[in-house]
């Protein structure tokens, strides 16, 4: 069972989010098509998102989503803000995990 | 030259009629300049609404769609204009229900965590003098 946090925002890569989920279902012993279904699910979750975070801060607005996602084989839950409404100690945690 | 302005007091009327001509031309010009000023601000004011006009659309559609995905959603927007200072806060959370908007969220800087860090600092600095 994969149970993890995704943090995205508006400059996020999605295909590195993408690697970094594979990793994780392979450490949590999901099989191949479970983790194409968990990635096809995150993608389609975050894709809009990420579309979404840039158009409201390139107009100065601030965009706060969470998310939960259930599948077979795992719980994900997915946390999105634009860059600008971040706080500081979500800066300088940016800093620590590189994102 | 005219002898009167349109300014719907017959006092206004009278006193320019009285005047003598370089005085009322001296006048006509400041009445003309202030129209003009008028207009200047009337458009600028036209343009600050249209603006912040779309882009409460923009945050508005935005929430409307995330929120009917399925996720919990908090959108705000900012503007200072030159009629006003616009906050909203949209969303199908608690925080836009209760309708505030967080330091980070108005672009103010957040001093909390400096003084925190001060504080522990503070601390650190206590507790090594008094363990010596």
């Amino acid at each position: 069972m994969l149970t993890t946090t995704v943090r995205l925002h508006d400059e996020t890569e999605i295909e590195v989010e993408c690697n970094s989920l594979r990793q994780k279902a392979k450490k949590s012993h999901l099989s191949d098509v479970e983790t194409d279904i968990l990635i096809d699910h995150f993608v389609k979750t975050a894709m809009p998102l990420i579309a979404s975070g840039r158009l409201m801060r390139s107009q100065g607005s601030n965009l706060n989503v969470t998310r939960s996602l259930k599948g077979l084989g795992y719980v994900m839950q997915i946390e999105f803000t634009t860059r600008n409404s971040r706080s500081l100690f979500a800066r300088l945690a940016g800093l620590f995990s590189n994102r | 030259m005219p002898t009167s302005v349109v300014s719907g007091t017959t006092t206004a009327f009278e006193m320019l009629s009285m005047l003598p001509e370089n005085q009322r031309n001296a006048l006509l010009a400041e009445h003309a300049k202030g129209m003009l000023d008028i207009s200047r601000k009337a458009i600028e004011m036209n343009v600050d609404v249209a603006a912040l006009s779309a882009a409460l659309g923009t945050v508005a559609s935005i929430t409307v769609q995330a929120a009917k995905d399925g996720n919990s959603v908090t959108a705000s927007h900012v503007q200072t204009t030159s009629i006003a200072r616009t906050e909203v806060i949209m969303g199908n959370t608690d925080a836009a229900r209760l309708g505030k908007l967080t330091k980070s969220q108005t672009g103010e800087f957040n001093w909390t965590p400096i003084y925190i860090i001060i504080g522990i600092i503070a601390l650190v600095i206590i507790a090594n003098v008094f363990g010596k």
